[in-house]
């Protein structure tokens, strides 16, 4: 279901399926720099690389979130899948690099009434995170949106300000369908 | 009509005209206007009836405050009650009725209620029930009488959306010293939300003008200022009706409630003018001078055509001028001091030369009605001996009354967020001595009230407020150094109450209390402000003591012989404003979560019922079946063949580490460090006094990873709980929730293993994959854990799978399965397989106390081990006579007994327990349950149950389980099971 709405002033995207994979411990970090991917350095933040398509968020201490977020056949989508699959190859396991099945739904926000989506849904000021956003990386917000923990990033690609929100499947039903409603009240 | 030629900057459009109705009488208003506003424009001034006595009431205050008019306001479809009339913006159609009145505002029947008030003492309520006897039928009547407006539950519902704000300052009030407070804060840098609960800003600098008519065109500027100001955001009609920590602050919009977190907040509310207490100062016509400036200037209309005013400070006289500017005739200006103040000699003398009489030391003995009810005619009082009497002048026939005695500062805010306060003898009000850190107040809140005073102080609240906020501007500390200048001459009276013999001298509008009332309440003990206010109800009505807080401090001071300051006033606690129940109630989430599957249950014929926050199919409808007759048949088919449950909703959960199996022997009863990879143990976890919190399945994948199940309602708690243990314990574990991330079935039934085997390449065999094994592989070609249990009692499997390829593999399983009969089986099912085996659920079959002792459950707890959660209670409970023990019991075949779970368990005249667990069981046909139940009880032949409508049965006691003791299916022992 597409909750996008052609010239909306709030536009909810639900993001196809992506390889997406998480990992934890000690090793993590290690062991996505031998993947050469760009780590964020600091925690609840991310980097994107555009040559790459791939997003690499840090969102906790030692634990990350790493998404391909180009389409299927691209470098990026067989990258990750390939880096997923060793991953969880059981035959593979190592001390201190635990894998993270990561099964989220992704939405996409962006219009010029985002925010007041967000301000009606979550209790965490997202403005100073919209002024700060970047097509290459910021802040990573985790946070609780109409009671569903989320994560979510402000990115910004030429004018247009988008964010991306990452949430447990078992509520993509409430979430996405709560989300809609709010966006027809808002004045879609 | 009463309505005024153009006032400058006033709120109506006189171009939109709006009609409407009013106690099934139409009229015509203004875009703009008030229902108070429009009424009054049309020479309407009786505007609702009191709460108590019924009397009549009109205007007071025109500022949002005016409780005594209160309408049922319809419009649209939607009922609204209790609706203010000076905050209801008309509307095109609105019909309005006064709430409170039987047959009307006029003809009110319940105005015998004002002749009967001898027998109404206060204190009245409390003393009715004392007594039993008469208990219900007072019940009766005061519910018969009590409550304002109807709620109409044919209205539509209405949801709000609760927004949530941030600012680094909010300054709270729009008037002058507001206005100057957040330019000031807003030029140092700051980010600022000013708040104002009238739809335009500019406060009293708009309407208590007099003969300076200069402020105006400052308060102008100011507001220009403010609305091109890029870091102001304006929230108009927006009531700041809550403080609560770390400056958060409750806005009540016009549709919505605002949560704003503010780093600083500057508050400048200002004032709330009281009235004058005397007898009949409740008749429509007697109003606050500054009701009657804000009706002028706002809406141009004038209250009155001749009017008295009764003054203790420069406002009545600029009031009075005000009055004068408009074509009011003013007769008599009545000075309650001995003297006009330094300030008021020069607006006394202009009186005077424009014809007002100026009495020095007079005030209002008594206001006469006309037999309409409203104010004809004022008595003036004079001091005589130190007394109030009345004064030889004769009556003075007037339509209207404005006073001018005092304020009172709206420090509501100030209080909740924990403002010491200290009485000001010089201005006889309380003003903030100690403020907490980031909480500013300004203006007339602050004691100040001359017009430049405001502003000089609004600016140097607001540069103080950025300051905190780290915003710092070279050249704004000398006003931040400033200190706040207090009027030259009070603009509070110290006692402006004229006790009347007669009474009708009222202190509380809301609740009609007299002088007299809090006389015999101070008489009868409740001497402190706390008491006085609980027992009198001074203060609690819908104002919350705006106008009565002040006045009844005094006459409690007065009764009790000492100072006002020496009196704490009440803290009124948020919300201290009227806020709809809707914006309370906000739009309302309930997360609800779904399987994978769900889609393929509604297809299914699923009825569904909540489990946790998940949905999950209580059973399948079937064509033609009842409820029962479809569980049953689940339950067979699973006994008999193969069925497939939905068990997605349960906690799963990764821990990683060396230390892994060490952890859950500290979380878990039962021993998992020397669990055996590719086995699984069931697990039962305690809190720390011993009681059962949750329980699961316990895998080991390898070495250094376990994989357990939680039950379904508990999932994130145990993680939590979990992450915070490790942490505490300072366990290198890592934790991983997978519950939303997998998908689980559990495939049970003597051919299960039939099903299964086509559908994956791993050795699921007995021998290769034994019960209570663990496995991982590729099923129906999806990575994929695999657990042999045995909860429903037959052969099973649990098949874990990524929650994207959930229904993928689900429709692969139905499918091999379709040639062997499987049933998909809902949550009833399941729990009639487990009690047929007595697997106990928590939560259910346990309660907040229940420890693993009562309910057999010795054999999951290994108290050898050097600690677990919960061990150290246990050995002490295990010392202690048992309170409850879990049984069993069962009813002679092919009877089918109304037992339901909650059912009391007795033992003579007590309760000895509870059904936890009871149903039919197909495989047995028997009525079958289990029990929490005394000890004694435990060990007798049956039990007595007492069923709905209060008829008792007895239930034998039988060991458990009831069905396959020797668990003989679920290890497929059985000779021929599965074939």
């Amino acid at each position: 279901m597409s909750l996008a709405k052609s010239g909306a002033s709030i536009s909810l995207h639900p993001v196809p399926e992506r390889p997406r994979f998480g990992c934890k411990g000690p090793l993590a970090e290690a062991w996505l720099r031998e993947l050469a991917l760009e780590v964020p350095r600091g925690t609840n933040e991310w980097t994107y690389s555009v040559d790459d398509g791939v997003l690499v968020a840090r969102v906790a201490t030692s634990e990350f979130l790493v998404e391909a977020t180009t389409g299927d056949g691209s470098p990026a989508h067989a990258r990750i899948s390939e880096a997923e699959r060793r991953l969880f190859d059981a035959r593979q396991r190592r001390a201190g690099l635990v894998p993270v099945l990561r099964q989220d739904e992704v939405l996409e926000l962006s219009g010029t009434r985002a925010n007041d989506m967000l301000v009606e849904t979550c209790n965490v000021n997202f403005v100073p995170l919209a002024r700060a956003a970047r097509a290459d990386g910021g802040r990573l917000v985790l946070t609780s949106m109409i009671g569903v923990g989320v994560a979510v990033i402000a990115r910004r690609a030429g004018s247009e300000l988008q964010y991306t929100i990452w949430y447990d499947p078992s509520f993509s039903h409430y979430f996405r369908s709560t989300l809609e409603e709010i966006a027809t009240s808002i004045g879609n | 009509m009463k309505r005024l030629a153009e006032q400058p900057g006033e709120w109506i459009d006189r171009s939109k005209s709006v009609a409407f109705s009013f106690e099934g009488r139409r009229y015509q208003g203004c875009h703009g206007d008030t229902l108070t506003s429009a009424l009054m424009a049309c020479g309407v001034r009786t505007l609702g009836r009191s709460f108590k006595y019924h009397r009549r009431r009109g205007a007071l205050s025109v500022a949002n405050h005016d409780v005594n008019a209160m309408v049922q306001a319809v419009h649209a479809g939607i009922s609204v009650p209790n609706a203010r009339a000076d905050l209801l913006p008309i509307v095109e159609g609105l019909v309005a009725t006064a709430v409170n009145t039987q047959g009307g505002l006029s003809g009110d029947r319940r105005a015998l209620l004002d002749s009967l008030s001898a027998f109404l003492p206060v204190g009245f309520y409390y003393k009715a029930f004392y007594g039993k006897r008469l208990f219900p039928y007072w019940e009766r009547l005061f519910r018969s009488l009590a409550g304002l407006g109807e709620v109409d539950v044919r209205t539509p519902r209405r949801v709000s959306a609760k927004r949530y704000e941030f600012a680094d300052v909010v300054v709270v009030g729009g008037g002058p010293s507001g206005l100057a407070a957040a330019l000031a804060a807003a030029n140092a840098g700051a980010d600022v939300a000013l708040v104002d609960e009238n739809p335009h800003f500019g406060g009293s600098g708009i309407y208590a003008l007099g003969s300076d008519r200069a402020s105006l065109g400052r308060v102008g500027d100011l507001m220009k200022s403010v609305a091109a100001h890029a870091r102001i955001r304006c929230f108009p009609s927006t009531v700041a009706a809550g403080y609560y920590a770390d400056h958060w602050i409750a806005l009540d919009a016009q549709d919505c409630l605002i949560k704003m977190r503010a780093r600083a907040v500057v508050v400048a509310q200002g004032a709330f003018e009281q009235p004058a207490v005397f007898r009949n100062n409740d008749l429509p016509g007697v109003m606050l001078a500054s009701g009657a400036q804000r009706l002028i200037r706002r809406f141009a209309v004038a209250p009155c055509s001749r009017a008295v005013v009764l003054g203790a400070n420069i406002h009545a006289y600029r009031a009075a001028l005000d009055a004068l500017a408009v074509g009011i005739e003013v007769p008599l200006l009545l000075e309650l001091r001995d003297a006009p103040g330094p300030q008021s000699v020069a607006l006394a003398d202009d009186l005077r030369s424009k014809g007002v009489r100026v009495l020095n030391g007079t005030a209002v003995y008594a206001a006469h009605r006309n037999s309409t009810g409203e104010i004809d005619a004022v008595e003036v009082a004079s001091l005589e001996d130190g007394n109030w009497s009345r004064a030889p002048l004769g009556p003075v026939d007037v339509d209207g009354l404005w006073m001018s005695v005092g304020f009172a500062p709206a420090d509501g805010l100030l209080r909740q967020a924990g403002t010491a306060m200290r009485y000001e003898a010089r201005i006889e009000q309380f003003v903030p001595e100690r403020l907490p850190q980031g909480l500013f107040a300004c203006g007339k809140v602050n004691g100040v009230f001359d017009f430049e005073a405001r502003l000089a102080d609004g600016t140097r609240a607001g540069v103080a407020a950025a300051r905190h906020c780290g915003h710092e501007t070279q050249g704004r500390q000398e006003a931040e150094r400033s200190s706040t200048v207090l009027p030259g001459e009070s603009p509070t009276h110290p006692w402006p109450i004229v006790p009347h013999p007669r009474s009708r001298d009222f202190v509380d509008f809301d609740e009609d209390l007299q002088v007299k009332d809090l006389a015999d309440a101070v008489q009868e003990g409740f001497d402190s402000a706390e008491l006085l206010k609980r027992y009198a109800t001074v203060g609690m009505g819908p104002s919350q003591g705006k106008h009565s807080n002040l006045n009844a401090l005094r006459v409690l001071a007065r009764l009790r012989g000492v100072s006002i300051e020496t009196l704490a006033p009440t803290t009124a606690r948020p919300m201290f404003h009227p806020v709809a129940m809707a914006h309370l109630a906000g739009r309302g989430f309930t997360p609800e979560r779904r399987t994978p599957i769900d889609e393929d249950h509604v297809q299914l014929g699923a009825v569904w019922m909540p489990a946790g926050n998940w949905r999950r199919p209580e059973y399948y409808r079937v064509v033609g079946r009842t409820r029962a007759q479809c569980i049953e048949a689940e339950v067979r088919a699973v006994r008999a063949g193969v069925g497939l449950i939905d068990v997605g909703t349960l906690g799963k959960i990764e821990v990683h580490g060396v230390e892994a199996g060490h952890f859950l022997d500290r979380v878990y009863t039962g021993r998992f460090e020397t669990l055996k990879t590719g086995m699984t143990r069931y697990g039962l976890m305690l809190d720390e006094s011993g009681v059962i919190i949750d329980d699961g399945v316990i895998a080991r994948l390898a070495e250094q990873v376990f994989y357990f199940t939680t039950t379904t309602g508990n999932s994130a708690l145990i993680f939590r709980e979990l992450a915070r243990l490790a942490a505490w314990w300072g366990m290198p574990v890592g934790l991983v929730n997978l519950t939303g991330h997998l998908a689980a079935f559990n495939l049970a039934g003597p051919r299960s293993r039939e099903v299964l085997s086509r559908l994956t390449s791993i050795d699921i065999s007995e021998a290769a994959f034994p019960y209570l094994g663990v496995r991982e592989g590729l099923v129906a070609g999806v990575p994929a854990r695999l657990m042999r249990v045995g909860f429903v009692g037959e052969l099973g499997y649990e098949i874990h799978v990524p929650a994207g390829s959930g229904t993928e593999v689900w429709r692969a399983v139905r499918a091999c399965g379709e040639s062997f009969g499987i049933t998909a089986f809902g949550v009833e099912a399941q729990r009639m397989l487990r009690l047929e085996k007595a697997h106990i659920i928590v939560g259910q079959d346990t309660d907040g106390l229940t420890n693993p002792l009562e309910i057999g459950a010795e054999w999951a707890v290994k108290m050898d081990k050097p600690f677990f959660v919960g061990q150290r209670s246990l050995r002490i409970i295990a010392q202690q006579a048992r309170r409850q023990q879990l049984v069993g019991f069962a009813f002679e075949s092919g009877r089918r007994v109304p037992v339901r779970e909650c059912h009391l368990v007795l033992q003579g005249a007590d309760i000895a327990g509870r059904v936890t667990s009871v149903g039919h069981s197909p495989t047995l046909d028997q009525t079958i349950g289990l029990a929490l139940v005394s000890p004694a009880v435990a060990t007798g032949a049956a039990l007595r149950i007492r069923v709905d409508g209060g008829a008792e049965v007895s239930a034998p006691v039988v060991q458990l389980p009831f069905y396959d003791a020797a668990g003989a299916r679920q290890k497929m022992q059985l000779s021929g099971a599965g074939a």
